[in-house]
C-alpha cells in the first residue's frame, strides 16, 4: 500500500514538472454575441443598393445560408468580381473569389479564444496586414470576426497584392446578405 | 497492482516529456539576433494534428540556417537542419513586426520534412475544414470554428484539394516543396490565425504556433 502512494506521489510530481507541451491551457474558445437587429438593418440597405450582386449570391447557395451563425459579408457589384463560391460551416464561412492572377476570400467566424492573457500586444492590430504571397485585411462587423486574404501569383509585381489600395478599395463594396437570424 | 503499473508508467511518460530538451527548444527561444519570440506555454490549438503526414520533421528557421538567405552559406541539406533540437521561429524578423512580437514579423513556423526532397512529403489538415484558399504557392484551411491554418510553399502540382473542399483532419493537402518565385529551401511554412481579445478588442492575429506543433507532433511520434 505505501508502494502504491508513492507511485501515486510520483505521477502527480512527474505531471506537474512535465514538458511545457504538456502545460495546462487556459485558452478557450467562446462563440460572440452577433448584432442581428444591426445586421438586419445592414442586409436591407444592401438589397437596396445592390439587387443583383445579393440575389445572385442567394440564388447561387441553395439555401444554405439560413444555417449560417453570423451575417454574411460578400463584395459589391463595383468590385468587379463573379458571384463566389461559398461554403457553409454554421459557425464560419467561406467565400471565394477567382481573379485574374489571384484569388480572394472572405472568411468569416463567430468565435474568439480567451485566455490568452500571456500574449502582449507589442504593435497595433491594423486592419491591413502581408502575407508574403499577398495580404489579408481583418474586421469586426456586427459582433463577428472577417479576414479577406487576397493572394497573387506574382506578388512582387502585383500592385493588388503589393499595396493596400485594392483591399481597401473592395472592402468599402461589402455587402451584408443573409444569416441564421434573418 | 494494475494501479501501481499505471502510476509508475505515467511517472516514467511524463518524466520523459519533461526531459525533451533534447527535442524541443522552450517557445520563444528563437536563434539569437534574429527577433524576440513569444514565450508563452499556452496551447492554442489543442485539438490539431500535426500537419505533416509522418515524421520525423525538423522546426526551425529556413533563413537563418545553412542554405538559407540569411544562413551565411551552406547546404540547405545540411545534417543541422534535419536534427533536432526543434527550434521556434515566430516572430523571426521579417519586413514588419506583428501584433504579438515584440520584434520580428515572421508569421508562423518552418518546418523541415523527414529528408532534403522536395515534393516527397505530405502536408495534412491539421483540422476537420474547409478547403478555404487556394493560391498558386500554397492552401488556407478554415475550420468548423474560424481558424485559418495556411500552408506554403507546397508542391501545387501534387495538390490534392480544391476550393472549397471539405477536409478530414489528417487528409493529404499537397507535398512539401520550396515553391516561390525565387530559391528557397525545402521546408512548409505553417501558420494558424485566429481571434482573440487584444487590450480589451477582438482581433483576428497570427498566433504562435509552436507550442501547439510541439504536442501534435508527441502524439504522431511517442
Amino acid at each position: 500500500m505505501e508502494f502504491a502512494k508513492v507511485a501515486l506521489a510520483a505521477t502527480l510530481l512527474a505531471a506537474t514538472t512535465a514538458a511545457p507541451a504538456l502545460a495546462k491551457n487556459g485558452v478557450e474558445r467562446v462563440p460572440t454575441d452577433i448584432d442581428w437587429s444591426a445586421a438586419k438593418i445592414a442586409a436591407k440597405r444592401s438589397l437596396a443598393r445592390d439587387p443583383e450582386a445579393v440575389e445572385k449570391f442567394v440564388a447561387a447557395t441553395n439555401g444554405t445560408l439560413r444555417t449560417v451563425e453570423l451575417p454574411v459579408l460578400i463584395f459589391g457589384s463595383d468590385a468587379k468580381m463573379e458571384t463566389p463560391q461559398f461554403a457553409n460551416q454554421k459557425s464560419a464561412y467561406v467565400a471565394f473569389y477567382t481573379l485574374e492572377g489571384a484569388q480572394v476570400s472572405i472568411l468569416g467566424s463567430h468565435t474568439v479564444l480567451t485566455g490568452t492573457e500571456d500574449l502582449t500586444g507589442h504593435h497595433q492590430a491594423v486592419a491591413y496586414e502581408s502575407i508574403g504571397s499577398g495580404a489579408d485585411y481583418n474586421l469586426n462587423r456586427y459582433g463577428a470576426h472577417y479576414t479577406i486574404r487576397l493572394t497573387c501569383d506574382n506578388p512582387i509585381k502585383d500592385v493588388r497584392c503589393r499595396k493596400p489600395e485594392f483591399l481597401n478599395s473592395v472592402v468599402q463594396t461589402l455587402l451584408v446578405v443573409n444569416g441564421a437570424a434573418q | 497492482m494494475r494501479f501501481i503499473s499505471l502510476c509508475l508508467a505515467l511517472a516514467f511518460s511524463f518524466s520523459a516529456q519533461a526531459d525533451d530538451t533534447s527535442r524541443f527548444m522552450m517557445p520563444g527561444d528563437l536563434i539569437e539576433n534574429t527577433g524576440q519570440g513569444v514565450a508563452s506555454h499556452a496551447i492554442y490549438f489543442p485539438q490539431m494534428r500535426f500537419p505533416v503526414e509522418s515524421g520525423p520533421a525538423y522546426a526551425n528557421s529556413h533563413a537563418y540556417a545553412p542554405g538559407g538567405f540569411k544562413g551565411n552559406g551552406g547546404s540547405e541539406c545540411d545534417p543541422a537542419n534535419y536534427s533536432y533540437p526543434w527550434r521556434d521561429n515566430f516572430c523571426e524578423f521579417r519586413k514588419a513586426d506583428l501584433p504579438l512580437c515584440a520584434s520580428g514579423g515572421h508569421q508562423g513556423q518552418d518546418i523541415r520534412p523527414a529528408t532534403c526532397e522536395a515534393s516527397k512529403h505530405w502536408a495534412v489538415a491539421a483540422e476537420d475544414g474547409i478547403v478555404a484558399h487556394v493560391g498558386r504557392f500554397g492552401v488556407t484551411i478554415q475550420s468548423p470554428t474560424g481558424t485559418l491554418y495556411r500552408y506554403v510553399h507546397l508542391d501545387m502540382k501534387t495538390l490534392q484539394v480544391k476550393p472549397m473542399d471539405k477536409i478530414a483532419k489528417g487528409s493529404r493537402i499537397g507535398k512539401i516543396s520550396n515553391n516561390w518565385l525565387g530559391p528557397l529551401p525545402i521546408h512548409l511554412h505553417f501558420d494558424a490565425k485566429d481571434t482573440i481579445m487584444l487590450n480589451g478588442e477582438p482581433k483576428a492575429v497570427f498566433l504562435p504556433p509552436y507550442t501547439s506543433l510541439v504536442a501534435s507532433y508527441q502524439l504522431i511520434m511517442d
